[in-house]
């Protein structure tokens, strides 16, 4: 059954500063909506804010029409890719998998050299091929939605080919809001793109939206 | 729940278990069992001073819990909690054998 992830009205502000004021947004499952914004436009809040773990002034947030109030984090219905490394320094590998009801193997069939780290601390890890098994990780995860926030960076070509084959991949039961400045690999997957800016999101028509919103100074 | 609270707790437990024990050879020391009620401030204090340690420090772990459904406040005072309960258990058996 499709489900559909709505949020609306977000508003936050830093003192004086309006970072995000009544943003409204919509994903479906099956659906890739990516979001590009310049730096400090507000799309890591944003995410973090409907994912259920940042305060903001004014939200709402519903799910097949159904609103979401007061922690909702513990209903895991969204999943978050933050920027940072996520899994914590003092788990193995092996362990962070199993705690989100994931199988080793569901990991190592896609990618293989996970096979050799199940027993390793995420520290000893590449920094690149941690970024790519956190992503996997979060988009095989039971969620119905997730928000993935950079998940290209730091990685090589060919891993953010595997990245995008993923979620292209997982979409059929997801709703995925990814957001990254390799914005040519978030436009080639993404049914539909949202620009963030003035605290607002604008829906991208063509690419000279990106100009137009300061994203881009020329196509 | 229970097993991420308890992972979430293992990772910082030797300061807090250190502070008990502590609190325990002072206990023993003491000539009366009131102190305990004298102790007891010091351990919540203790309990809070970790708990800001961990949000300014360890934010970035907190994104897995979260992830499992867990948010900051369930996670520390489940922790809180627990920690003091083996902080009671320990107190009482000073206070029975010593």
């Amino acid at each position: 059954m499709k489900q559909i992830l709505e949020f609306d009205s977000v508003s936050l502000n830093f003192g004086l500063r309006t970072i995000l004021s009544s943003v409204s947004m919509n994903c479906a499952t099956g659906e890739v909506v990516g979001l590009l914004g310049r730096n400090g436009s507000g799309k890591s809040c944003l995410m973090k804010i409907v994912f259920g773990c940042m305060n903001a002034e004014f939200k709402s947030v519903r799910i097949n029409k159904s609103a979401l109030y007061g922690n909702y984090l513990s209903k895991k219905q969204i999943g978050y890719l933050p920027q940072e490394t996520m899994i914590p320094s003092y788990l193995t590998i092996r362990t962070a998998i199993k705690f989100f009801r994931l199988q080793p193997d569901q990991i190592i069939e896609r990618l293989p050299f996970v096979k050799n780290w199940l027993d390793l601390k995420p520290y000893q890890c590449s920094g690149g091929s941690l970024r790519l098994l956190e992503t996997m990780i979060i988009v095989l995860a039971d969620q119905p939605f997730c928000f993935l926030d950079e998940p290209f960076s730091g990685l090589m070509p060919t891993n953010i080919e595997i990245v995008k084959d993923l979620i292209v991949a997982e979409k059929n039961r997801k709703g995925i809001i990814i957001s990254d400045h390799l914005y040519r690999h978030v436009k080639n997957i993404s049914d539909k793109i949202y620009i963030l800016a003035n605290g607002q999101t604008y829906l991208m028509k063509n690419e000279e939206h990106l100009v137009k919103y300061g994203y881009l100074n020329e196509i | 729940m229970i097993k991420a609270t308890s992972l979430f707790y293992k990772n910082f437990c030797f300061a807090p278990i250190l502070v008990s024990l502590t609190n325990c050879f002072l206990l023993s020391q003491s000539t009366s069992t009131f102190f305990v009620f004298a102790l007891f401030p010091s351990k919540l204090a203790t309990n809070v001073l970790i708990g800001f340690y961990l949000m300014m420090f360890q934010s970035k772990q907190f994104y897995f819990y979260y992830n499992l459904g867990l948010t900051k406040v369930t996670l520390l005072s489940l922790s809180c909690l627990f920690d003091l309960m083996v902080w009671a258990i320990m107190v009482i058996l000073t206070i029975i054998f010593f």
